[in-house]
């Protein structure tokens, strides 16, 4: 009783450390626990933690009594850049400013030991952080400089042992989003930064289904089915801020926020896409399992940013369409002793942004992923330490000697990344 | 023991790289991948300066109907621009004309009614900031052509007061400047303060033609310059006479005009950082323009007047001024030498000031084309070897609509229309005549970059003189028509 009374506490200062950063395809942050996290978060099939209430939650029905488990995962990303703005325009590099992102999760679960097993978690399986060094100068600076996208889950969710070694899950997904981009608006003519503007604002909330399953038809099989349904986000509250970047001193700049207002009002909707992962587990030995997860997101559904403002000369629109994506991940676990257990996982994520959207705003690109974990356990405590690298492949937006996206505030180039994660869990059982 | 060493091993190996990551290195420089620069990757495609006949003068107005057909509106099109990406100071009906329409007015664009010429509308100098359709347009628009610029305005007036015309002998400021060489909301930011002596930076506060081209960044430029440096002095009637001082000296023009071009080119160079090109066109020689009409024609129209004439060789009569005198009902009456232009006058105009124009034009341009030290594509159409060709075979096309109104009785007013490359005014053309001039440009332009802009057939563009009014018939009733001496006034210059 005592540990559900503080749950809201612990969802609450998740809520507040949560970040968005980008290491998965398009903006996904698929690792919502850190043990998930050494095994390549292959976990769809054995989610034996509380981060299941996001994997599968069918695996509540197979864990025993009730568990806390807190779990963070600090984000290191690195962006890096090298190209041009025009073809007449010098070579302009870019990197993105270090930053740490802190991904929560946040899980408690219980299983009474009747046939229904229940939960609830807090996680961000989409975020967006992309901070570009020398903002007045970066290159990309037009388009974004800053953007930060930040989305918290909270899920509760049941769990029915419907047959023997057979488990039905249902969750509803609570999704708050959060959104603020930076960027400057040149003069037309020279290109000299005259705007700065920023835009913030917070969706309404959303609720949508999960749903989970687990059969286990032995003690060396496990099978897995997760789906999380697309959200629409929208956003009726953002703010649009124009500030002249030389206020007195730029008479352009000037009049167009005069003209334009300083501040506007925002709205928008922005589609996340649907989840859908198929995990299999095999205990190879009794000491070392082994997971394959084929996860499948619906990015289709995320074709644009359309942002309506108060005045309607400032609306715009980005566009993405991006397209249906997989990723693959194999995790493998073994286990040292009664205490410590070692973990390693790979991933592949095939990127669903297509090349005219790669942009400042997101520079994505298929993804190599190799992670390595330790867990040890002392009594009713289980703690996990866990650390990825996401190695992003070169992506040069130029094709046939020619930029794909040719406007004057897109740049075009090479575009490069590459994150490190490390992890830490922490559960109790009781 | 296998498990302490077990722990031994691997707990470091994790916790060095917990400890370390993996870094990201420099992305290698992808420039070598991208296919040089040309001209099509400047940020704007095309700018066109000029005068009244390069912003689409028509019907002695500027209004939206004849600026949809200015000849670089037509080459724009061609090249495959639109509205967006090229810009215009539209201007609504009834249009900006003439002040000569009583004190504080504005005339419109002239229209014909059946039976004559008249203004379409008159709109009050208070309210012409009204028709200015695109004033809030935040940048500079791409058709720069000013109507009454003159070749020393293109690289200095930026305003009314600073315009060429607004000093002795005219004493006239030309407003168009303030319509078109700044931007309604804007005013203040674009040439608000003097030209610097010495070439600054192009920047908002240097407005005139020529520091607005070089802000705009155009990859192209065509320049149709200098009807202004000798029409008023023609259209005097006097050009040997006290209005000589009318006309730019031919010295003079060449000095504006070469310092004009290879500033262009060279600040295009710089703005860009690859060479410009640029299209330069000829005058039209006087005999050219319906407004002269030849003596014999004249004399076959309108001989049974029995008109004497002043100047005893004349060669050409001022149609408008005639038509707008008390002569055409006044037989055996004496056409006045301000009326006609002499043998010799014409011969001045030709050769002394058009074709010394024109020679300093070619000149000019083709230096500016072969200068190493500027490197810039530079072509001329040459107007004159163009009409040359087309007059022999179309010469109605170089008709005043009016004469043609007399010596096609039989015709319907869209016939005759349709005859004509020249608007009322009898000087500026019309929409076939604009088509006719853009056609020239875009065959240079094709020869010179090797592009295949499509020309457009002047079959397929119809011009309306009355400008839609309701005349039942449109049908010829005969005799001769008649304009007031405002409208004749009218037809000889612009707004200022």
């Amino acid at each position: 009783m005592r540990n559900s009374r503080s749950f809201p506490l612990l969802v609450a200062g998740c809520l507040m450390l949560a970040a968005g950063a980008a290491y998965g395809s398009g903006f996904s942050i698929y690792e919502a626990g850190s043990k998930a996290t050494a095994l390549g978060c292959a976990f769809t099939a054995t989610a034996d933690d509380g981060s299941a209430i996001f994997y599968n939650a069918a695996g509540l029905s197979f864990q025993t009594g009730r568990s806390v488990d807190i779990s963070a995962v600090a984000v290191l990303p690195n962006f890096k850049f090298a190209g041009q703005l025009s073809k007449t325009g010098p070579l302009e590099t870019g990197e993105s400013e270090s930053k740490t992102y802190l991904v929560p999760g946040a899980y408690y679960t219980a299983n009474p030991g009747g046939k229904l097993a229940y939960g609830i978690g807090a996680y961000a399986p989409f975020g967006l952080g992309v901070v570009w060094q020398d903002p007045e100068t970066w290159v990309g600076r037009r388009i974004s400089h800053d953007v930060q996208i930040q989305t918290v889950y909270i899920t509760p969710a049941v769990s029915y042992m419907a047959a023997d070694g057979l488990a039905l899950a249902f969750g509803l997904d609570f999704a708050h989003q959060s959104l603020e981009l930076s960027r400057f608006t040149p003069e037309p003519q020279f290109g000299e930064n005259a705007i700065s503007s920023k835009l913030d604002g917070s969706s309404d909330w959303n609720i949508t289904p999960s749903l989970g399953a687990m059969y286990r038809p032995n003690e060396k099989v496990s099978l897995g089915v997760m789906y999380h349904f697309k959200k629409t986000m929208k956003y009726t509250d953002g703010t649009a801020t124009l500030t002249p970047v030389a206020p007195g001193n730029d008479p352009w700049g000037d009049t167009v926020v005069g003209a334009l207002g300083a501040e506007n009002s925002l709205s928008s909707e922005l589609n996340l896409p649907d989840m859908l992962s198929l995990g299999i587990a095999y205990q190879f030995h009794p000491k070392f399992r082994g997971e394959f997860n084929y996860v499948r997101f619906g990015w289709s559904t995320f074709e644009s940013l359309k942002l309506a403002f108060s005045n309607p000369a400032l609306d715009q629109e980005f566009t993405f369409n991006y397209e249906n994506s997989w990723q693959i991940r194999f995790g493998f676990d073994y286990q040292l002793n009664e205490a410590w257990n070692v973990m390693a996982g790979y991933v592949h994520d095939k990127t669903p942004q297509p090349l005219k959207a790669v942009s400042p705003l997101l520079p994505d690109s298929d993804r190599n992923d190799y992670s390595l974990g330790i867990l040890w356990k002392k009594g009713q405590w289980t703690f996990n330490a866990s650390y990825m690298v996401v190695i992003g492949t070169e992506r040069t937006n130029i094709e046939g000697g020619e930029p794909v996206r040719e406007t004057t505030d897109y740049p075009f180039g090479t575009y490069s990344s590459l994150a490190n994660l490390f992890g830490l869990g922490a559960a109790y059982n009781f | 023991m296998k498990r302490i060493f077990s722990i031994m091993v691997i707990l470091p190996v994790l916790l060095a790289m917990l400890l370390t990551g993996c870094s990201l290195d420099d992305v290698a420089d992808p420039t070598g991948q991208v296919n040089g620069p040309v001209p099509a990757d400047a940020s704007t495609p095309y700018v066109a300066i000029g005068n009244s006949l390069t912003a689409g003068f028509m019907d002695s107005g500027l209004m939206q109907a004849g600026q949809a057909n200015s000849y670089p509106m037509i080459v724009a099109t061609q090249m495959g621009l639109d509205m967006d990406t090229f810009t215009q100071p539209w201007i609504a009906s009834p249009g900006i004309g003439t002040t000569n329409v009583g004190a504080g007015n504005v005339s419109g664009v002239l229209y014909y009614n059946g039976s004559t010429v008249l203004p379409l509308a008159v709109t009050p100098e208070a309210d012409v900031a009204g028709l200015l359709l695109a004033v809030a347009q935040p940048t500079q628009y791409h058709n720069l052509g000013v109507p009454g610029a003159f070749s020393v305005d293109l690289m200095n007036a930026y305003s009314a007061g600073s315009s060429y015309a607004a000093g002795p002998p005219f004493s006239r400021p030309n407003s168009f400047f303030e319509f078109i060489n700044r931007a309604g909301p804007l005013v203040g930011l674009y040439g608000s303060a003097a030209v610097p002596a010495a070439p600054p930076a192009p920047g908002y506060q240097t407005g005139s033609q020529f520091y607005q081209t070089i802000a705009k960044g155009p990859a192209m430029v065509t320049a149709w310059v200098g009807g202004n440096d000798f029409l008023f002095g023609a259209t005097s009637g006097d050009p040997l006479g006290p209005a000589n001082a009318l006309i730019t000296p031919a010295a003079t023009f060449a000095q504006n005009y070469g310092g004009f071009l290879n500033s262009l080119a060279g600040g295009l160079l710089q703005r860009n950082g690859f060479p410009p090109t640029i299209i330069t066109a000829t005058l039209p020689l006087v005999e050219n323009i319906p407004f002269f009409l030849d003596r014999a024609t004249f004399q076959a129209v309108f001989g049974g007047l029995s008109l004497t004439y002043a100047e005893t060789d004349a060669e050409y009569i001022l149609l408008p001024n005639f038509l707008g005198s008390d002569l055409p009902v006044t037989p055996g009456g004496e056409l006045p030498a301000n009326m006609t232009l002499s043998a010799a006058e014409r011969a001045y105009l030709d050769d002394e000031v058009i074709g010394a124009y024109n020679t300093a034009i070619a000149a000019v341009t083709a230096q500016v084309n072969g200068n190493p030290q500027i490197p810039a594509t530079a072509a001329m159409v040459d107007f004159n070897a163009w009409i040359a060709a087309e007059k022999p075979t179309n010469p109605d096309a170089f008709r005043h609509f009016l004469l043609l109104r007399i010596t096609n009785p039989g015709d319907t007013i869209a016939e005759v229309a349709a005859k004509t490359y020249f608007s009322l005014d009898g000087v500026h053309p019309n929409n076939k005549g604009y088509v006719f001039v853009a056609n020239g440009f875009i065959e240079k332009i094709n020869e010179t970059l090797g592009t295949s802009y499509a020309t457009v057939p002047t079959a397929a563009v119809t011009w309306d003189p009355t400008y839609g009014a309701p005349i039942p018939t449109k049908a010829y009733t005969g005799g001769i028509p008649r304009i007031s001496p405002e409208v004749a006034e009218a037809m000889r210059r612009s707004f200022r």
